[in-house]
């Protein structure tokens, strides 16, 4: 399929930042062909300080030794929690944990706390560790910052079709970042989504697949295919600098060049990005509106017309008259810190403050599933072909790292089974906690294998540490997937 | 005491040996702060990771490369997305393929200027279409540039025979524009590679006459380096101290220079805090982003100043301002773009609204922050983060206690023992900027009551007491402390890496040197190229 220069294309159109409105210049009719089954997709959607835990768990108080769960099908909207009301409409779709327990974040914090001049704030370890789950790098002079490929990158590697891209991160910044392409080394995200729409447009379908008569290819489309001789050519020049530099070093220009290999495919190389798009792949896509809709739309272009099947969505910080919090109060320190009971600034006007932020952003997560609900899709929609998961570094404002706030959205493909609110009994005695045992529910490790599963990788068995000790030194092992979803 | 139950008891285990002795290094056991130096005239060489061109520094190899910026250039990610470190850091610099696809399209844009754009070609292809070898010659003299070193005979081949490909395939142009492409998306481009110039003697590579000279131009300019630069390097003229003082002198009068020390202040003294700082626009009613804006400009004007005309005494002595429109009122001065000499509270960076304002909350100025800023960023201490689930709010008036200062209430809320131990310090030095408020505004009352700046400065090697912030910076001015930090910040950027247990002797020498020319910033840094271990790397061992 002949497709167009992106920058090139981008000017024809006179595109700016902003509104982008890409008129559809494909025959649909014409790239009819026979699909296979959709992929499986998987995004994460993360924000930030954690929820206040009675108002977003619909756990039985009754039951809390047991294993329970709830169909929530049949619950209406005034059953749901407070916090997970804007989800409502979504909840045939949504699978909501309850008790699971960042468990290597909290190992870590009993590893720092023995030893001198480390890090060991909880905030900076549930950063490091979202997506990483494994010991964070120490820095000198400076904080935690992850200590590993991070879950988004690792599944990429696996699932993504080479010539396309292997994952996205977009949106915003919180403390610290999310994903790392490797320890201490974070991978980048796009802020700006006129620039990630730039980035997708090469790969997406911009013309008539068979012209009747080829033409012969224009000086432009000459040089445009030369591009990927350059890239082979520059490729080349990386496998002949391995001597006398470090193994570190030698293994950063090995994937330097894999990554020139795989961009070299998108221009037109074997089995590259000129492949088969998604049947429901639509780029007469109109960007606008705020950021959230728009990176949205973006996730679901990517989806739709295969560019990537791993996006990574950090949001954007709210501000507080999006949540009816009044301006003078700083998000942070003001409300975060002081909303759960065991604050030493415990306030219920800051719990509610907190409950109400959350709201807003499950009413930004709802905005984001549904833009992935209107795409149709095989028999059902592109929103069932996908897990997004929603998470948060913290399970609550003042640092705690026990009873995360989990939702699944989508089936996978009908790997998860929705539709359900599960909760699971404490299973480890927490791996720290503050002078005292806790005991806590299954380490979210097992999520992440649950995840690498339904994306295909079923010979997967841990993901980061495969163990830690408790406070009593016994072994939690982390293998194996999260029971109880599929 | 609101505060006192849960904080009190989180401070136990937050504070216990947090904060190291200066110059400490967590990552690296025992930091050369002091300790593990034997014999100082011992070359003991720590590590040299290779180095990614940083966003600015490749976006200014560009532009010297090339005599000006391609159009339409895509913007790579920003570095140094995490706190505490320098963007230059090298291991967090590594490809992704957001980085490979920008680089690509960049590569793919330089090359149609050097092809298209008269000027330009004018001055980077040496001949033309039908003259025999140009091919070659354009590889050559385009190449040494691009790779800052001469090509090999096997880089000429391979190049030349890229470029007669292309050439055949479509025509002479697009064949040097593919070739620029080609060079720009190269490894010895993107990243400095010290290959060295043989195997290494005794665990110590000697680097190239060029890799010295990148060195050089990427420490004092963050770019390539210039002609005059290449030429002294294939005149193996970057050897002995004399040249290699000769050209840094040289290479610290250009533009480029000031540039470069502009944006090493901007990362050392975290300047790009104060410009994305709101204000409580009833606390402070004429804060603007350009304001904000403006207050970095200033500080920046006069860090570059003080590297240039002055000495670090006089980063925290000198009167010395640049004063915008913005910050003329907040100063109570003419605003003026020529140096002037500012009121007496206005003297030192740390009274100086892109600090103040920066280190502060949206009402108040924060002692802790101020305080904490100063302990990591000019004493080079190792703070632990604040204490798991510590109220970091910023502490509020209560109406039944009667006025309240703003320290008062900083006070009370660190008041407990175990929040002491950390606290001592960081307030000891914190509640001596209480005579400025969020903006930075000068004040002798707060909330009626008349300010208390008095401290006890405590681990600055001249420890004492004072009042106020412009005794406090007397006090940095003489303190061995904060001279011997500013040389390890500086030697962690030059070096793009955290300092190692075996950068002491090399340290501990550029301290030494450092305090004996009164503290010399610009004479640093010559002090830094013309050391031994300048011109080495250590040797990589098999299997490493």
């Amino acid at each position: 399929m002949p497709k167009l220069d992106r920058r090139r294309f981008l000017t024809a159109l006179g595109l700016g930042a902003g509104s982008l409105y890409l008129p559809s210049v494909i025959g649909r009719g014409s790239r009819a062909a026979a699909q296979a089954a959709p992929p499986t997709r998987i995004a994460f959607f993360i924000t930030p300080h954690g929820m206040v835990p009675p108002t977003w768990q619909m756990r039985d108080p009754g039951s809390l030794a047991t294993d329970h769960e709830l169909d929530l099908r049949g619950l209406a909207e005034s059953d749901f929690s407070r916090t997970f009301q804007p989800l409502h409409s979504l909840r045939d779709k949504l699978l909501i944990l309850d008790n699971l327990t960042m468990a290597t974040s909290i190992a870590e914090s009993k590893r720092v706390r023995n030893g001198n001049g480390h890090d060991g704030n909880e905030h900076h370890l549930g950063q490091a560790h979202l997506l990483t789950s494994t010991w964070s790098v120490q820095r000198s002079g400076s904080t935690a910052i992850g200590g590993g490929r991070s879950l988004d990158l690792t599944i990429g590697d696996a699932v993504g079709v080479p010539g396309r891209f292997a994952n996205r991160i977009y949106g915003f910044r919180h403390q610290h970042p999310y994903s790392f392409a490797a320890a201490n080394e974070p991978a980048p995200r796009e802020e700006s989504p006129s620039a990630a729409f730039r980035d997708l447009m090469g790969f997406l379908p911009s013309g008539p697949s068979e012209p009747s008569e080829p033409a012969p290819p224009t000086r432009a489309e000459r040089l445009r295919a030369a591009r990927g001789s350059v890239l082979d050519f520059a490729a080349g020049e990386f496998e002949r600098t391995a001597p006398r530099l470090s193994r570190e070093d030698r293994q950063k220009l090995e994937r330097h060049r894999q990554l020139i290999r795989d961009l070299e495919l998108s221009f037109g190389g074997p089995g590259g990005g000129s492949g088969p798009v998604g049947r429901a792949c639509d780029p007469n896509v109109t960007l606008e509106g705020n950021a959230l809709r728009q990176f949205a739309r973006l996730t679901a272009l990517a989806f739709s017309c295969d560019v990537t099947r791993v996006v990574t969505y950090v949001t954007g910080h709210l501000q507080n008259a999006d949540f009816g919090a009044p301006s003078h109060l700083n998000m942070h320190q003001d409300i975060a810190h002081n909303s759960t009971s065991d604050a030493g600034g415990y306030s219920p006007t800051m719990a509610e403050h907190m409950t109400n932020y959350n709201r807003a952003y499950a009413a930004q997560f709802a905005t984001f599933l549904q833009e992935l609900d209107s795409v149709p899709e095989g028999d059902g929609t592109l929103l069932d072909h996908t897990v997004v998961v929603w998470c948060t570094e913290l399970s609550t404002g003042t640092h705690w790292r026990d009873r995360m706030p989990r939702v699944l959205a989508g089936g996978a493909g009908g790997y998860f089974r929705t539709g359900r609110y599960v909760y699971y009994a404490p299973t480890n005695v927490s791996p720290f906690s503050w002078g005292r045992p806790t005991d806590v529910g299954p380490a979210e490790s097992h999520l992440h294998v649950s995840l690498m599963h339904a994306m295909g990788m079923r010979d997967r068995d841990s993901f980061g540490l495969s163990q830690i000790e408790d406070h009593n030194g016994a072994t939690i092992s982390l293998r194996g997937p999260l029971p109880r979803l599929t | 005491m609101r505060t006192a139950g849960l904080v009190g008891l989180l401070c136990i285990f937050a504070c216990q040996g947090a904060i190291e002795d200066p110059g400490g290094s967590p990552g690296a056991g025992p930091g050369p702060g002091g300790r593990a130096c034997r014999d100082g005239d011992a070359v003991v060489l720590g590590s040299a990771p290779m180095r990614r061109l940083t966003a600015v520094e490749w976006s200014n190899t560009l532009r010297d490369l090339l005599g000006r910026l391609p159009p339409e250039l895509p913007s790579l990610p920003p570095d140094g997305t995490s706190p505490g470190s320098f963007e230059n850091e090298a291991l967090a610099l590594g490809p992704s393929d957001v980085h490979v696809s920008r680089w690509e399209q960049a590569a793919f844009a330089a090359g149609e200027l050097v092809a298209t754009d008269p000027t330009t070609r004018a001055a980077l292809v040496p001949c033309g279409e039908a003259e025999a070898g140009c091919a070659r010659r354009f590889v050559e003299s385009f190449g040494r540039r691009a790779l800052r070193r001469p090509l090999t005979s096997e880089e000429v081949g391979r190049y030349t025979t890229f470029f007669e490909a292309q050439r055949a395939e479509i025509d002479f142009d697009a064949a040097i524009q593919l070739t620029v492409s080609a060079f720009l998306q190269s490894p010895q481009f993107l990243y400095r590679l010290e290959l060295g110039a043989d195997a290494g003697r005794g665990g110590h590579v000697p680097l190239t006459p060029h890799e010295v000279a990148s060195r050089l131009s990427y420490l004092l300019w963050e770019s390539m380096p210039d002609d005059a630069l290449l030429a002294a390097a294939d005149a193996r003229e970057l050897q002995t101290p004399a040249q290699l003082a000769a050209q840094t002198r040289r290479m610290l009068a250009d533009p480029r220079a000031r540039a470069a020390t502009r944006d090493y202040f901007r990362q050392w003294l975290h300047l790009d805090r104060v410009a994305s700082e709101a204000k409580l626009p009833e606390v402070v009613p004429e804060w603007s982003p350009a304001v904000a804006a403006a207050a970095r400009e200033e500080s920046l004007r006069f860090a570059e100043h003080v590297f240039y005309e002055g000495s670090l005494s006089d980063l925290f002595t000198s009167r010395t301002g640049f004063v915008p429109p913005e910050l003329a009122s907040i100063y109570g001065v003419a605003p003026s773009s020529e140096a002037i000499e500012l009121p007496p509270e206005r003297a030192g960076i740390l009274t100086r609204v892109g600090f103040l304002a920066g280190e502060a909350r949206e009402a108040n100025g924060s002692p802790p922050l101020r305080g904490v800023f100063v302990l990591s960023r000019l004493l080079c201490a190792n703070i632990g983060a604040p204490p798991a689930d510590a109220d970091t709010s910023p502490p509020r008036v209560d109406e039944t206690m009667g006025p309240q200062t703003n320290r008062m209430l900083f006070e009370e809320r660190t008041s407990p023992a175990a929040c002491q131990s950390c606290h001592e310090r960081i307030d000891g030095i914190g509640f001596g900027f209480e005579n400025y408020d969020t903006a930075g505004r000068f004040r002798t009352t707060d909330n009626g009551l008349p300010v208390d700046a008095v401290g006890y400065a405590i681990g600055i090697g001249n420890d004492g007491i004072y009042d106020g912030a412009v005794e406090l910076q007397q006090l940095f001015a003489e303190s061995p402390v904060v001279h011997d930090c500013a040389v390890q910040k500086y030697f962690v950027y030059a070096h793009g890496r955290p300092t190692e247990r075996e950068d002491a002797c090399h340290l501990q020498g550029l301290q030494r040197a450092f305090r004996d020319s009164g503290g010399d910033l610009d004479e640093l840094l010559v002090h830094m190229v013309t050391r031994p271990e300048f011109l080495l790397r250590p040797e990589i061992t098999e299997g490493e």
